[in-house]
């Protein structure tokens, strides 16, 4: 799951975008077939990461649950604290099962994707609220 | 069972934090008309106190002016300088997002009347 995908729906639907995002990355795993466990755990973080990474961001940018104070500011942080938490969750994973993706140089590809994701899926929800707005003046007028 | 009145008001949240990332963050109508307020007193080189600021207008309570001005600063529209020889007198002062934004409403208006 794009990790832009995986903050926005948590955002907007909290506990139940966990649910949502596992079974999505257990359906998208390329590994359920040969090592079940594997996907189970992988997916498992890829859910649970953003959901602790925002909750976390919220309590210390005071961010209260409907969002409220919620700026641009508040946003880019969450975005970069769960890249980071992201990557180093995974890399422990990674490191913890002696896998050969546990290097820094795999980690720092994987904040650099996460963070990229999240720019392009803001960019894009930007762009649709933008394309919508502009779409209900023209009907409206 | 999910609340879908909390998560439509959490997207209204979010959806606005969104557009705060763009060029030049939305402004609702009474931001529009503070801007539009303000601008009077830059376009003429004359400096407004906050307190000036409040009160600017008869059409809004001076308490949704400071809200609002609150609001404009957060957006980045505005910044308080604080005066030099008396700290407790803060100036209203355009930021230069503000100039391009002004300048790109010239423009606009330009394009839409030609």
């Amino acid at each position: 799951m794009p990790a832009g995908v995986r903050l926005l729906s948590v955002l907007l639907f909290d506990e139940y975008a966990v649910i949502g995002l596992f079974i999505g990355a257990l359906i998208t795993s390329p590994a359920i077939a040969t090592n079940l466990t594997e996907s189970l755990v992988i997916s498992l973080i890829s859910a649970l990461n953003p959901y602790i990474a925002i909750h976390i961001t919220k309590r210390l940018l005071k961010v209260d649950d409907l969002l409220k104070k919620l700026g641009a500011k508040e946003l880019i942080l969450m975005g970069l604290f769960s890249a980071i938490f992201n990557c180093l969750s995974h890399h422990l994973y990674f490191y913890w099962e002696g896998m050969n993706e546990s290097s820094w140089a795999n980690c720092a590809t994987m904040f650099v994707g996460d963070l990229l994701g999240i720019t392009i899926t803001l960019v894009l929800f930007n762009m649709s609220l933008k394309f919508i707005r502009k779409s209900t003046l023209t009907t409206t007028q | 069972m999910a609340n879908f009145k909390q998560i439509y008001q959490r997207f209204l949240n979010l959806a606005s934090a969104v557009e705060e990332l763009s060029e030049f963050p939305a402004l609702d109508p009474v931001e529009q008309k503070m801007l539009a307020l303000l601008s009077k007193y830059w376009s003429g080189k004359q400096k407004i106190t906050v307190v000036e600021a409040m009160h600017m207008t008869s059409d809004i309570s001076t308490s949704t002016i400071f809200r609002y001005l609150k609001k404009l600063r957060q957006k980045g529209y505005i910044e308080l300088v604080v005066d030099e020889l008396d700290n407790r007198v803060k100036y209203v002062s355009p930021t230069p997002m503000t100039d391009s934004y002004f300048s790109k409403m010239g423009k606009l208006l330009l394009k839409a009347t030609s």
